[in-house]
């Protein structure tokens, strides 16, 4: 739809640019546009010449611009600005200065429409130079005050410095607020040294806009004497622009900051620091928190030494507010020696403040802080107790591998799962060490946490082990094990895991081994020579262990397994028939779907087992995607019509809504008719329709419309209504707009 | 592939992470009752700005938070400002015994929130051109900020927010809310530990606006500041089309208030592949854009060759394609995720692999943030950054030529034209 649009869009420009030049003429200006936008390449021109063109350009779009029809000026107006952008190219200043020339020269027509004017001056902002002042300070003084502020805008970028004389005179005349405030502003966006004077003025103007302006302006120029203008206001914490100036002095000592002149920052942070916690004069005026804060973080960048006192006093006697913006001067420190101040405090410090001590001391990797943060693992707070688990898995060292450790084995809830999970990603060889160590001695409780998190790192020398413990005299153990070589399912050998799964004889062992086992058949790249181990197994192992394996042959899958559970399937051994029927259930290959209409069809067939039996062709028929539509529409098909039960019926004519063919479709419009399964079918109908708009809209909307004549229901109608318009809709998923 | 995320958060305050140089996660799992959360004196007070359709989701999703305390509201349409307030009390109004709420003041100005010491946070859902004025009153007079995407108009405003945000203090969150998906999430994991080799190529899928208009004056509504609406972009006579909040058009379609789709989208898509690139403090260095010297699709280069195409047709089917020297990576929304071969997303990760920053909730990581004082997943670099890629694609795409950038020194090189374009001059008396 939108290509559609813009294609038309396309024509339009072109029939609007083209069309009145018909003809010989129509194609040379074409022609012309196409060389002055780069679209095409251009002869060699000389200024003259130059000049010339841009000229007859200007010309010919000019009326255009100023069409009545408003909506057709854009095309034209969109080429001017191609023009102009092409001739700023680097390397091309005859032309840059010959587009502004002509352009200046279009300016001092007097028709045009106010618009047309702005853009032609907002090109000059783009590409004017020296040539395009004299102007542009014309304009300063006219009529219209949008076209004034354009004019100014485009001397705010003018690259000569005659732009600034320009706006000095302008300002020293100027009378209204917003106009002195965008002057000013200009000026202080050129740096213009040259203002500072009449601007610092400004920062007493009666209009706190202008005197904010001025504050701003004197920030962005931030030589020595707007610094200097700056600290005049803030030695009043009560002055109105007494925020302004100290943000300015902020930045200015920020940047100063980074090119690495410490000295002078550091100076003005600790005026600031110092004037911030002078009172105000009103005693309503709040403390300038964020002020005070901002000098020190930026005072411990420039002074560390300094910049680490102010932070402990704050951090023992400031308000909440003060203490939270400030906690980000430890993170900035360019030593270690505010984080282990901090460090030392954590005791004393309140909840609040500890946990984000503690997420400093973490990231900033501050080890001799440690046993500090060992201490808050005892604490009530149970979000201190998690920030300092957080903390230690950051600092990665033996011990705090230790006490993490001890809180995996031994602690509860919310701690226990942190700290298994800290130890699950943490760093370093000191942790690998000592998971091994727990392993393999201790208590089971130990241990089986250690195997666990074996398993989570993927410890990849440590499977000979997990086999090992896998296989000894504690079911525990061996059921951790089990659940650890779950991680190196892709790596294992089938053989191997099958004997010992099968010597396993405890119940939560072999449960455990039999996940695992599950797992590696289901990444088994040779299915039938898995199967073969597994059937071959089979053949000598007890009826208990028998049923077992045959129970995995699901997460294989594959023909030779397929056989071996069709065969089961049909034993006269009803414990072996019962786990084939339940086995083929879940099949993953669409080969079942065959075998299991074959169970649903029997009348013989026990109701368990045909339920079974349905779901699984069901879900094979949904899943199966790459099997021909054709034949899962047949078998959903077959399968409504051998379900014994409504519930299964029902299900089938779900499964339907997924299947865009003709046959569905004819089925599900003779279902709508009857009154049992006339609204699941009317549903499945209309959703298979919405389905279907991405393959063939026309019948798309053609069964849509027969079922919102049926009138069913209003839900009903209103998704078929839904998809009659073309737009669709999702049954399967919601879809929020919000995640934009 | 599709995966949901289980863990809700009713449940959980968040899975929070820790950073260290990026480069390792820890998700800790903190009940909600951490923090005093519930006790009206530890909730953040918020102040929202611009109350229109991107805002809808946010509010809700903050009220519903009790965590949070909405103190006010701003917006230039008074219709928009009145139906938010009453939003608000609405919703505070059904927790109470009497069933009545009056706590939530209305403001045409923003600067009236940024002046109240009892408000900690702001919530920035105005169109792009008011980003960064709006997020630097609230940063400097010491507000934590969230800003939706792109986080600004220009590149010096990206500079100026991001310095900002390091000199105050400030945990800032920017709206590119895809870091907190999943899929995207291990889409950027896959590729930085090299498992699809050496990237070289990378697909991302924009889409396109219809073009801007010129279009005819309307009568400015009653109860409508058009003046506070335009800001310091230049003047235009009001028409309804201009300042429609639409995802599809409206505003966003014109170059005054946005990047476009470089803005729009690419706050997403180029955020992703930064992240995943590891470039989360640098970017490309040449943009090309569509049609320019035989290019068929707007492109952009890192400094080692990686080249990013937007809307390059052959994405798989998804949003981002990454496509390196071993396999790749197809990544979209509804944490889907595809990879070639397709092992390689059951891959475990190990601990001395890269593990990146775990959100799952982007508005709430801001939340835990604001009060662990830990950097967000989204910070103010991190937009900055992103934002940069989208409004230089944008530069070269208006300018018609391939413009070369310095991300170190935050340069355009070699352009005097284009340099202009750093900035923009504001109209009078909006002053940055």
């Amino acid at each position: 739809m939108k290509l559609k649009l813009t294609i038309i869009y396309l024509w339009i420009i072109s029939f609007t640019l083209f069309a009145p030049a018909a003809g010989v003429s129509g194609h040379q200006t074409s022609e012309l546009i196409n060389q002055l936008t780069g679209k095409s390449e251009a002869p060699q021109r000389d200024a003259t010449q130059l000049t010339q063109a841009y000229q007859k350009a200007i010309d010919y779009l000019l009326p255009l611009m100023s069409a009545e029809d408003v909506g057709s000026r854009y095309a034209p107006q969109i080429t001017l600005q191609q023009i102009a952008f092409h001739a700023s190219r680097p390397g091309a200043e005859t032309e840059r200065m010959a587009m502004a020339m002509v352009i200046l020269k279009t300016l001092e027509q007097a028709e045009m429409p106010d618009t047309v004017r702005h853009w032609l001056v907002l090109q000059l902002e783009r590409i004017g130079q020296s040539e395009s002042v004299p102007a542009l300070t014309k304009l300063l003084s006219a009529e219209d005050k949008h076209l004034r502020d354009f004019a100014r805008r485009a001397l705010e970028k003018n690259t000569d410095p005659s732009a600034t004389q320009t706006l000095l005179k302008e300002l020293a005349n100027a009378k209204e607020p917003e106009w002195k405030i965008g002057l000013i502003n200009s000026l202080g966006q050129r740096k213009a040294e040259s203002a500072v004077q009449p601007i610092a003025k400004a920062l007493n103007d009666s209009d706190i806009k202008v005197a904010s302006a001025a504050a701003t302006a004197l920030t962005n120029i931030a030589d020595k004497d707007s610094v200097q203008a700056l600290l005049t206001i803030i030695e009043n914490p009560a002055a109105p622009i007494y925020q302004k100036a100290a943000q300015g002095l902020i930045d200015i000592a920020g940047q100063m900051a980074e090119e690495k002149n410490t000295a002078a920052a550091a100076k003005i942070y600790e005026a600031l620091y110092e004037n911030a916690a002078k009172p105000a004069g009103d005693s309503d005026s709040p403390n300038p928190f964020n002020i005070r804060a901002a000098a020190v973080i930026g005072l411990i960048v420039c002074d560390p030494e300094k910049g680490t006192r102010e932070l402990l006093a704050i951090m023992q006697n400031a308000d909440q507010k003060t203490r939270t913006l400030t906690i980000r001067a430890a993170r900035l420190s360019p030593n270690m020696e505010a984080v282990r101040t901090l460090g030392k405090m954590l005791a004393e410090l309140p909840p609040y403040s500890q946990v984000q001590v503690l997420g400093v001391i973490g990231d900033r990797g501050d080890r001799s802080s440690i046993n500090y943060v060992k201490e808050l693992l005892r604490t009530e707070d149970p979000a201190v107790r998690l920030a300092a688990i957080d903390a230690l898995t950051m600092l990665a060292d033996s011990a705090a591998a230790e006490s993490l450790f001890d809180i995996a084995v031994n602690g509860f809830g919310y701690a226990k799962r942190a700290a298994l999970a800290g130890l699950a990603i943490m760093k370093g060889p000191d942790v690998e060490v000592l998971i091994k160590a727990n392993s393999l001695s201790g208590d089971v409780q130990s241990r089986v946490t250690a195997i666990d998190l074996l398993g989570q790192r993927h410890v990849s020398d440590s499977v000979k082990s997990l086999l090992i413990l896998a296989a000894e005299q504690n079911e525990d153990i061996n059921a951790a094990a089990f659940a650890a070589l779950e991680n190196f399912a892709d790596s294992l050998d089938i053989a191997t895991i099958l004997d010992l799964l099968v010597r396993t004889k405890s119940g939560k062992a072999r449960y455990s081994g039999i996940v695992t086992f599950r797992a590696m058949l289901s990444k088994a790249r040779d299915k039938d020579a898995a199967a073969k181990i597994i059937i071959e197994k089979t053949e000598n192992a007890d009826s208990q262990t028998k049923l077992l394996l045959l129970g995995t042959l699901d997460a294989l899958g594959g023909s030779r397994a397929l056989k071996a559970v069709a065969e089961a399937a049909k034993s006269s051994d009803e414990n072996t028939c019962n786990i084939g029927i339940r086995t083929l259930s879940n099949w993953p290959d669409y080969e079942a779907a065959k075998i299991l209409l074959e169970i649903v069809s029997k009348p013989e067939t026990s109701l368990t087992h045909y339920v079974l039996a349905t779901r699984g062709v069901l879900q094979l028929i949904q899943t199966s995607e790459t099997t021909p539509l054709e034949v899962r529409a047949s078998d959903c098909i077959n399968a409504f019509d051998n379900a014994r039960r409504d519930e299964e019926k029902r299900q089938a004519i779900s499964t339907m809504a997924l299947l865009p063919a003709k046959k569905v479709a004819d089925k599900l419009m003779e279902l709508v008719k009857d009154e049992k399964f006339k609204e699941e079918a009317a549903l499945a109908a209309v959703q298979l329709s919405a389905v279907m708009l991405t393959t063939d809209r026309q019948a798309a909307r053609e069964l849509a419309q027969k079922i919102r004549e049926m009138n069913i229901s209003d839900d009903i109608n209103r998704r078929a209504e839904s998809v009659i318009s073309g737009r669709g809709f999702r049954f399967r998923e919601g879809r929020s707009r919000r995640n934009r | 592939m599709k995966k949901n995320n289980s863990i809700n958060r009713r449940d959980f305050l968040f899975k929070g992470a820790s950073t260290l140089a990026a480069a390792i996660a820890f998700p800790t799992i903190v009940p909600s009752s951490v923090f005093g959360a519930n006790a009206p004196g530890n909730r953040i007070t918020m102040g929202m700005v611009g109350m229109g359709l991107q805002m809808g989701g946010h509010l809700r999703g903050m009220l519903g938070r009790s965590e949070v305390q909405v103190l006010a509201v701003c917006d230039v349409d008074r219709n928009k400002l009145q139906s938010a307030k009453n939003s608000v009390e609405r919703a505070y109004a059904r927790a109470t015994t009497a069933g009545t709420y009056k706590g939530c003041d209305a403001y045409n100005e923003y600067e009236r929130i940024c002046e109240r010491p009892d408000i900690d946070a702001v919530f920035i859902c105005t169109p792009d051109h008011w980003h960064a004025m709006i997020s630097l009153a609230a940063v400097k007079s010491g507000k934590d900020v969230f800003c939706q995407k792109p986080m600004t108009l220009t590149i010096r405003e990206g500079r100026m927010v991001s310095d900002a945000c390091k000199r105050y203090g400030t945990i800032y969150q920017v709206g590119s809310q895809q870091r907190s998906n999943w899929a995207f999430r291990k889409a950027c994991e896959i590729v930085r530990n090299g498992k699809i080799g050496k990237v070289h190529t990378i697909y991302a899928r924009l889409g396109q606006f219809a073009p801007p208009m010129t279009l005819p004056e309307e009568p400015v509504p009653d109860g409508f500041d058009y003046d506070r609406w335009l800001g310091p972009t230049p003047w235009y006579p009001y028409n309804s089309e201009r300042v429609k909040a639409d995802f599809g058009g409206g505003w966003r379609r014109f170059w005054e208030y946005g990047s476009r789709k470089n803005g729009d989208w690419g706050a997403h898509h180029f955020d992703i592949i930064q992240w995943a690139l590891g470039m989360d403090d640098s970017g490309p260095v040449k943009f090309v854009p569509k049609g320019c010297n035989g290019a068929e699709y707007q492109t952009h280069y890192y400094a080692n060759g990686i080249k990013v195409l937007r809307d390059y047709p052959d994405t798989g089917g998804h949003m981002i394609r990454f496509i390196g020297t071993d396999g790749e990576v197809l990544v979209s929304r509804d944490n889907r995720i595809d990879t070639k071969p397709a092992e390689l997303l059951q891959a475990p990760l190990l601990p001395d692999e890269i593990h990146l920053y775990e959100s799952i909730d982007h508005d709430g990581n801001w939340l835990d943030c604001i009060r662990t004082r830990k950097k967000t997943i989204c910070d103010a670099e991190i937009g900055h950054r992103t934002a940069t890629i989208c409004h230089l694609n944008a530069i070269a795409e208006r300018l018609g030529r391939q413009i070369e950038w310095d991300p170190t020194e935050e340069k355009i090189l070699n352009d005097p034209a284009a340099e202009r374009w750093m900035d923009r001059p504001r109209r009078a008396p909006y002053v940055l």
